[in-house]
């Protein structure tokens, strides 16, 4: 019988086309907008996954994500070295910077300062030029992004193409002059401004003058050594906050989603796309069996049990929830690779993909719910009323 | 010859809010197996209530219906079900083929209600359009057949699984009069082979030559029972 139910299901061209064309849509308001938001979620974070070899952050206790830079006294790098466990403890610096552009423009850009002999920090990636290049003073490392849009020489004219910046070109940061010798592929950030890299004594040169310039200490933990003892053990010695790359990747989402409205929004959307189309289909659904509920009646009187027209409408239910949740699927996938290294952001992991084959699975099951209530009710005495 | 169904005291009374409205009051009838009786009379006698009752898909106020001996009203609905569906085929006047279904497929039906597979149904049902002569629209859909075609292919639907009491509700009203012969002339012929028992619903009188017994019933009741001679005189 179960063919019977398929074959009820897609004989109705329309009505099969309605129920798909929401599920669809469904699923991919529900796979494609938790995915921005992921992606973006990942851009908080995207500087510390890139600075990959270090095991641990050290920062001051009162830092809540990557981006907010409350500088340690010097000295504290050489206490944190000296922590049993520690194999060696690196200098950071981040802080903002404005830049000077060529075109005579001006540009916030998140400046790096890395150590200068082993350029721990420094991007893995470099596209043009190497990283020994950072010796040479003055020298900059820019981030492709940021050379191709923000950093780059404004058209002369309306419509023409920007000139990216290039390796040689000066930039101007904070009256200080800066001379590009790389570009480096980089994660994407939140806040999608350019990344200079430098060494760390010359970022304190480029940087506004403050009292304490320590942002971070990049530790790296011996071998064999647990990194969350290693990371309480700072903490108890030194009294900073230690946390591992996971403990400050979460640090740092924890508070975006705490003290930004990005949540909110996307949940208002994905709940506005999650019942819009738990609404389309269901109602499709609904409307589905309701017109075929003569035929269910036919079946009823002819002896079907209760037990198979659950089993066929289930079965249709499940056949509709995996054709739209696939192919709402298939135009996200879509989207994510027609924007793929664009300015959306954009993820996709496991837990995404079943938090929404569950949602569309819901939207099914309570359009199935609805109907079988009605052919469940159903007399089949209705086949002789004409 | 055989009892195939035993009303008895047969009653049925519908809420209609504060109305109620009775629709068979002391229903007495018996249909010999192999017989053909058709339930005439009036719209709103009850025709209707009485071959839905006897075919369990409606259960009396009070009385007795008894198919081949069983009291299907004293059945599980599970049970019910399953009787249903070894021992009764149904003709409707608006056919109720499943449009997304061949001719073949639609006859099928009642084979894969009983748990045989599609294709083996399917290839059953074609055998079984032979019967009615619509072989050659065994794949056709409902939609592209005539109406004569389309209750043709419901009368071989009813009779696939060969069932022992067969209840057509007004079969021939939908159809022009050549066709509405033709139609009761297959469904008494097929009846007459299978050896089952068919009760008819119907207000054409045409189809009175084809019954062995003609009940008459006005207002919930059976007036007489009379041969297809005297009604027709």
């Amino acid at each position: 019988m179960l063919y019977v139910g398929w074959r009820m299901l897609v004989g109705n061209h329309s009505k099969f086309l309605g129920i798909v064309v929401g599920l669809t849509f469904a699923g991919l308001i529900m796979t494609q907008q938790p995915g921005v938001f992921v992606g973006l979620m990942t851009r908080t974070f995207g500087f510390i996954t890139d600075v990959a070899l270090p095991d641990i952050w050290v920062m001051d206790p009162e830092v809540q994500f990557i981006d907010d830079n409350k500088p340690l006294p010097s000295p504290t790098l050489y206490e944190v070295a000296s922590i049993e466990g520690v194999s060696w403890a690196k200098p950071l610096f981040k802080g903002f910077v404005t830049a000077r552009l060529p075109g005579g423009g001006f540009q916030n850009c998140n400046l790096i300062g890395v150590d200068s002999t082993t350029f721990i920090g420094a991007p893995a990636v470099l596209l043009q030029g190497h990283i020994n290049d950072l010796h040479q003073s003055d020298s900059i490392i820019v981030n492709q992004e940021g050379a191709l849009d923000k950093l780059a020489t404004p058209p002369r004219h309306p419509g023409d193409p920007k000139t990216p910046l290039q390796i040689g070109q000066r930039l101007e940061l904070n009256d200080h002059r800066a001379i590009v010798v790389g570009i480096a592929k980089t994660s994407r950030t939140f806040q999608s401004q350019p990344i200079i890299f430098t060494t760390f004594e010359r970022a304190i040169q480029f940087s506004p003058p403050q009292r304490q310039t320590l942002t971070f200490i990049l530790v790296k933990a011996k071998e064999g050594e647990n990194l969350q003892t290693l990371c309480d053990r700072i903490h108890r010695q030194t009294g900073l906050s230690a946390y591992t790359k996971e403990q400050f990747k979460d640090l740092t989402i924890k508070y975006y989603l705490k003290y930004t409205g990005i949540p909110i929004n996307f949940g208002i959307s994905v709940l506005l796309g999650f019942l819009v189309g738990a609404a389309i289909a269901g109602q499709t659904f609904y409307n589905f069996t309701l017109e075929n509920m003569r035929y269910f009646g036919v079946l009823k009187a002819m002896g079907i049990s209760n037990k198979v027209l659950l089993f066929m409408i289930v079965s249709q239910a499940l056949f509709v929830a995996f054709l739209g949740y696939g192919l709402g699927l298939g135009v996200t996938c879509l989207c994510a690779l027609l924007t793929q290294d664009s300015m959306l952001a954009f993820r996709f992991p496991y837990s995404l993909m079943l938090f929404s084959l569950g949602g569309i699975f819901v939207i099914s099951a309570f359009s199935a719910i609805l109907s079988l209530r009605q052919v469940f009710k159903l007399d089949p005495a209705i086949v002789f009323r004409n | 010859m055989k009892i195939a169904v035993s009303c008895k005291n047969l009653t049925k009374k519908f809420d209609s809010g504060s109305n109620e409205v009775i629709a068979l009051q002391g229903i007495n009838l018996d249909v010999m197996d192999g017989e053909l009786l058709i339930l005439a009379g009036p719209s709103g006698c009850g025709k209707t209530t009485l071959i839905s009752i006897i075919a369990g898909i409606l259960t009396q106020t009070s009385g007795t219906c008894d198919v081949y001996g069983q009291n299907i009203h004293d059945l599980s609905p599970l049970a019910l079900c399953t009787f249903r569906s070894k021992m009764i085929g149904f003709v409707f006047q608006a056919y109720n083929l499943v449009p997304t279904l061949t001719s073949a497929e639609n006859v099928g039906i009642p084979l894969m209600i009983q748990g045989m597979g599609h294709h083996e149904a399917t290839e059953q049902g074609r055998e079984m359009l032979k019967k009615v002569g619509l072989e050659d629209r065994a794949d056709a859909f409902s939609s592209t057949l005539s109406g004569g075609q389309q209750q043709r292919v419901a009368i071989a639907r009813a009779l696939i699984h060969s069932p022992r009491l067969i209840v057509c509700d007004e079969p021939t009203s939908a159809l022009d009069s050549e066709n509405g012969l033709r139609v009761m002339s297959i469904l008494k012929d097929l009846s007459m082979r299978e050896k089952c028992a068919l009760i008819v619903v119907t207000h054409d009188a045409r189809t009175y030559s084809f019954a062995d017994r003609i009940a008459k019933m006005e207002d919930g009741r059976i007036l007489k029972i009379i041969s297809p001679h005297e009604a027709l005189e």
